[in-house]
């Protein structure tokens, strides 16, 4: 097995250029997708009840409250033509007793914009509302919530889950975990892949009549794509550590650790290739088209939060990828815990296991 | 030493080796014969362990190789038609490589390296990669990958395709050496009829998946001892001429190659008469006409109406 390993990466020594492409393509891609924004949502806000002061008051808590959105005055008639044509998620009329919402259809900013409104119109309107019955002056009333916020009489520790509600957004996150895992798929199916090439040029039937067994033959081969795989993936999230100063949420070593059970999987989809596909034409037809659909399905490009269709989120579900962005982005952006990673961990390590044995049987079977 | 029976190998519906029956002693070099896509790579890929038969058994030293690949394994050398090399590495660990596979430790393995690099001639070569050799040198260094771990039996799957001269009679110089120095038992297939001639003891002929005719070269040449081959080179050759070429009583067979033609016909029958006559009648010049004694391609052509590069 070892020999193998030597041989493989002597080679790689000699040609290290498809390798050292698929890296700098991985950190250019991430880049730039990384310093690109999403543009901020603007929401019209428009009101035939208040005051001009009374609004720009709500405007301003509602923007301090929520940087995502921009909520922006704007006239009647255009902001519900806005919404009509859909060049705006949604409209807000500021009215006396509250708001009201225009929108063509529930989206996540949809909600995002329900939550702000609640928040700060909602809150106000209670305070006013117990002013009203106490006849407790409103600064006083005021006063009381903002001490309770601060010294709170319960602590409540909230954990964060994966539905649309916490959606938490960061474009380099996305875009460095994005590509990484993206490019990784190539790196790791085009080295595993070797097992095909090598049959056809003799060089296995080679290895298959000497002392090594096929077990450690086959082991050899998916051992050097997974670690290619792997150093890699360390490669790209240590130059971003260090030359861009992403923190990863503080969680560098776990980031590194989950990465692995992704690995594995596609290291077991490479070999999966190797038994269905007949020649490295196939091969090169193959490869980018499942990287990219897979990438597109699993929220390797953009967020599957904002991703509404059903059937899509449905497809996403059998994607390594989804749960690969799902673990690294929980841990960096939403802190979680091994109790969260455990669902996707074990989904990975079993479509791994599978993949692999699927793989290696066929391979078995037939004569490529 | 090793025992073929009944060897049987389908592919869907198609019998690429057909029930075949063969044996090898110890020492020999046995060739097996055949036009591409006889079934002869297939036959080779079952004995050396690579693809498991349909049917049939294979021997080795009277243990099944098909219950049990390793006894025969250990033992075995493999030429594969392909240059199964890794070009981007030199001569050198390319061998290195393979040594390493086989568990020669550095000592032995650094000998044996420098051992068989200088009986293929490679010596010098030996650091250069291989993606700089020549067709030649890389055939050579196939060959020598195989001879690595000092095999008591060796495959050899036209190991000579698409080389120059030079090289070909280095290769079939060194099989030949190791035969005699060290009783080094070979299998070896070819569709080139002389090498065959040149090197083995005994010979298969295989066509369309069955064994069609077996022995030592006299032995198979005898299959013709009561035919003559001539060989008549014309000027021209046109279809009216070869239609009555047919006709000729007692032509058992004739084959066309550009302007030569080859005729088998019974020992006691002259038609050089009636060929002159044919000839004329076609308006066709007879520029030379040779009576030969029997080759294995007159054999070959004879079994099958086909010559091996059909």
């Amino acid at each position: 097995m070892r020999a193998i390993l030597w041989a493989e990466i002597r080679q790689l020594r000699r040609q290290p250029g498809m390798y050292l492409l698929m890296t700098l393509l991985t950190l250019l891609f991430a880049i730039a997708f990384g310093q690109s924004t999403i543009s901020e949502l603007v929401i019209p806000v428009f009101s035939e009840e208040l005051q001009v002061d009374q609004v720009e008051e709500v405007l301003k808590k509602l923007n301090q409250r929520e940087e995502r959105i921009l909520f922006q005055w704007a006239d009647a008639e255009e902001a519900k033509e806005q919404v009509d044509s859909g060049r705006a998620e949604a409209a807000v009329e500021l009215t006396e007793k509250g708001y009201r919402l225009y929108m063509t259809g529930q989206t996540l900013y949809t909600s995002l914009v329900e939550q702000s409104l609640v928040q700060v119109i909602g809150h106000e309107n209670w305070i006013n509302t117990l002013a009203d019955i106490g006849g407790e002056p409103r600064e006083k009333i005021q006063e009381r919530v903002q001490s309770t916020i601060e010294k709170p009489i319960l602590n409540l520790q909230i954990t964060p889950s994966s539905t649309t509600a916490d959606f938490i957004y960061d474009q380099q996150v996305q875009s460095v975990f994005g590509m990484t895992l993206f490019f990784v798929i190539f790196t790791i199916t085009y080295t595993v892949t070797r097992i095909l090439e090598q049959k056809r040029e003799g060089i296995w039937d080679r290895l298959i009549i000497s002392s090594v067994t096929k077990g450690k033959i086959f082991l050899a081969y998916l051992l050097y794509g997974f670690v290619m795989g792997y150093v890699q993936i360390l490669l790209v999230f240590s130059l971003f550590r260090v030359l861009f100063g992403m923190d990863f949420g503080g969680a560098f070593g776990t980031v590194l650790l989950l990465c692995i059970p992704y690995v594995f999987v596609i290291t077991a989809l490479g070999t999966c290739l190797s038994a269905f596909v007949r020649s490295p034409q196939q091969l090169d037809a193959v490869i980018p088209l499942l990287a990219v659909s897979m990438a597109m399905l699993g929220g390797a490009y953009w967020p599957l939060e904002i991703v509404t269709n059903d059937i899509l989120l449905f497809i996403a579900k059998f994607i390594p990828l989804t749960y690969a962005m799902e673990m690294l982005k929980g841990v960096v952006l939403k802190g979680y815990g091994w109790q969260e990673l455990f669902y996707p961990m074990g989904v990975l390590l079993v479509m791994g296991v599978i993949l692999m044995g699927v793989g290696i049987n066929v391979m078995e079977r037939r004569k490529v | 030493m090793l025992e073929v029976e009944e060897l049987t190998k389908h592919f869907n519906d198609v019998k690429a080796v057909d029930g075949i029956n063969l044996f090898i002693e110890q020492g020999e070099i046995v060739g097996l014969l055949g036009p591409n896509g006889a079934g002869k790579s297939t036959a080779i890929s079952m004995i050396a362990t690579l693809v498991p038969p349909t049917k049939g058994e294979i021997l080795f030293q009277g243990k099944s190789v098909v219950d049990s690949p390793e006894s025969l394994r250990n033992v075995l050398g493999l030429v594969p038609q392909e240059l199964a090399l890794y070009l981007e590495l030199s001569a050198w660990e390319n061998m290195q490589f393979f040594g390493r596979l086989y568990g020669l430790k550095k000592n032995e393995r650094d000998q044996r390296v420098r051992e068989i690099l200088r009986l293929v001639g490679l010596e010098e070569k030996k650091d250069a990669l291989v993606k700089t050799f020549s067709g030649g040198m890389k055939r050579r260094l196939n060959l020598a990958l195989a001879l690595l771990h000092q095999p008591r039996f060796v495959i050899m799957d036209e190991p000579t395709v698409g080389i120059d001269p030079q090289s070909r009679n280095h290769i079939l110089e060194t099989v030949r050496r190791l035969n005699r120095e060290q009783n080094m038992t070979v299998l070896y297939t070819s569709h080139y009829m002389e090498e065959v001639e040149y090197l083995c003891d005994r010979i298969y002929i295989m066509d369309q998946g069955h064994i069609i005719a077996s022995g030592t070269k006299e032995e198979l040449k005898a299959i013709l001892s009561s035919e003559n081959t001539i060989e008549v080179k014309v000027d021209t050759v046109n279809h009216s001429f070869l239609e009555g070429l047919e006709q000729i009583p007692g032509l058992r067979s004739y084959s066309v190659e550009g302007k030569l033609i080859t005729l088998i016909v019974p020992r006691e029958m002259h038609i050089l008469g009636e060929l002159f006559d044919l000839a004329r009648s076609h308006e066709i010049g007879i520029t030379s006409v040779d009576i030969k004694t029997p080759t294995l391609e007159d054999i070959f052509l004879h079994l099958t109406g086909r010559t091996l590069r059909d």
